[in-house]
Parts: C-alpha cells; sequence; structure tokens
C-alpha cells in the first residue's frame, strides 16, 4: 500500500533551509516528508500547489501539503488567497504556514540557523511547549496549526510523545 | 543471505549507511566521509538517504560528504556547506562556508549558473 506522505512546498531556498532542519529531528520519519524545490515565490507556491499537487491529493487520499511562504506582513490578505485557491474537500490536507514577514527575521531574533529554527519547531511539535512556535514572528500561525499539527502528526512522526 | 558481489551499488550504499546508522545509535558517536554517496541511488531515495545520514549529528556523530548532486546539496544548510575552491590546479584547494557567498534566488540554479564555484 502506497504510505501517506507530506510535500513541503518552501517559498524561497530560507524557508527550504527551515523545512530541512525540522526532518532531522530524531523523531521525525523522512521517508514520508518530501521537501521539494523551492518555488520562487509564494504565487509560484500557489501555482504548483494547483498546477500539480491538487491532482496528487485528489489522487492519494492519505496525502498532505504543507506550503511554507513568507507572509511579507500581509497575513490577512495571503492567507485569503490559499484559502480561495484549496479545494473545499482538501482543505483538511492543504496547508500555509510561515513567517509573519520572512524567516531571515527569525535567524536574527532567535540568534540560530535557519536549520536549528526547523529543528526546534519540529521539538516543538513533537514534545512541546510551543517556545519557537509561539515566536511572535510564528504565532499568528496558531490557529490555523492545531488542526495540520494533530492530523499529521502520526505520518510525521515514527513514534508518539 | 546475499553475496556482496550479488547486490547492486545502490544495495551497497543502503547496507553501509544502515551500519552508519546502527552504530551512531548503539556505540559512541561515528564520524562518517562519503565522497558521492549518491552516486547509484535512484533520485527518489537520495533526500531521504542523506537524512538518515544527517541525523548521526543528533548523537554526537559527523557525517562530511562531497557531492554534485542538486538533492543532496538542498539536504544541506548554508552553515553545513563547504565550497570547495580552487584559483587553479596548482593551488590548494580552499574550503569555505556557503553563507560567507552571496547567491539569489535558489541555490541549484546559482550554482548552475556558476555564480558560487565559478
Amino acid at each position: 500500500m502506497y504510505p501517506p506522505h507530506i510535500f513541503v512546498i518552501p517559498g524561497d531556498d530560507a524557508n527550504r533551509q527551515l523545512a530541512g532542519g525540522f526532518i532531522l529531528h530524531d523523531q521525525v520519519d523522512a521517508r514520508r516528508v518530501d521537501v521539494k524545490t523551492p518555488a520562487r515565490g509564494w504565487r509560484h507556491v500557489l501555482e504548483i500547489f494547483t498546477d500539480v499537487y491538487i491532482k496528487i491529493l485528489v489522487q492519494h487520499r492519505q496525502d498532505h501539503v504543507v506550503m511554507l511562504i513568507d507572509f511579507d506582513g500581509d497575513y490577512d490578505a495571503r492567507r485569503a488567497e490559499f484559502e480561495k485557491a484549496i479545494p473545499e474537500d482538501l482543505k483538511s490536507r492543504g496547508f500555509v504556514v510561515g513567517p509573519k514577514q520572512n524567516p531571515e527575521i527569525l535567524t536574527n531574533k532567535l540568534g540560530k540557523s535557519l536549520e536549528r529554527i526547523g529543528l526546534s519547531l519540529a521539538h516543538d511539535c513533537f514534545s512541546g511547549p510551543d517556545s519557537v512556535w509561539g515566536h511572535e514572528q510564528l504565532g499568528h500561525n496558531d490557529a490555523d496549526l492545531k488542526r495540520p499539527v494533530e492530523v499529521v502528526r502520526p505520518i510525521l512522526f515514527d513514534v508518539q510523545p | 543471505m546475499r553475496r556482496s558481489k550479488a547486490l547492486s551499488q545502490g544495495e551497497k550504499c543502503f547496507f553501509l549507511s544502515a551500519c552508519i546508522i546502527t552504530a551512531n545509535v548503539v556505540g559512541p558517536p561515528v564520524v562518517c566521509t562519503w565522497d558521492e554517496p549518491d552516486n547509484h541511488l535512484s533520485l527518489s531515495q537520495v533526500g531521504q538517504f542523506i537524512t538518515a545520514l544527517r541525523k548521526g549529528a543528533n548523537r554526537g556523530g559527523q557525517f562530511i560528504a562531497t557531492s554534485h548532486h542538486p538533492e543532496t546539496v538542498r539536504k544541506f544548510s548554508d552553515e553545513t556547506t563547504f565550497v570547495l575552491k580552487r584559483k587553479t590546479h596548482q593551488e590548494p584547494t580552499l574550503p569555505r562556508l556557503l553563507s560567507e557567498f552571496k547567491y539569489d534566488g535558489d541555490l541549484i540554479d546559482a550554482l548552475i549558473r556558476d555564480e558560487i564555484i565559478g
């Protein structure tokens, strides 16, 4: 049987490094997470999702897509664009998350590399507390994250906390 | 049990990586250096193969690899990638962290454009 997969579409190279750090966490089952080639900005992420991944999600009902973008201080408008583009019946398997501005601000504020921040985010997801997810650059994801974290946790982690 | 000669090159790579990963789990940290570990792997296997070897660092081990493979390069960050450059074949090769280089957009595109090595 085709095992469930989580496809991550990073908006740019910085987001690719964040996702790369996330899958380095010891408990993340890297065979289930596929970090794709970085798109060239959030609009391209959306294009790739609609052109390629909607079909994949329809075909493979256990798969999920996480779009990792910069909100560039425009969270509400950008989020609305994604909400509009994700078909209603796929909203439980297509998610968009990302820093309020961009990942580079996170590295300055946290004093860690993107990869180390990604690793800390995985640690938060696995065992909490939400020390990094709760950062003011990421806190806006709270409402959007509760649903995907619960959904993807059994796929993402090879053991449960 | 299959004799090692009966294994494909890719299968041998998987066997070696399994030994390294296991050694890191059950014993003291392992330092592994591997020249182009991705050479014999199918495209869909490269990413998870490299990630599994990199996870050895979570237990104090080290994994040092050389590669030209885009999937492998993408499994490292700007702070864990060294760029090896030399001006001519008579001069020594100098390693510099990728984070010291400025590039626009995607790393692999920048490498193909020769913006970093060139």
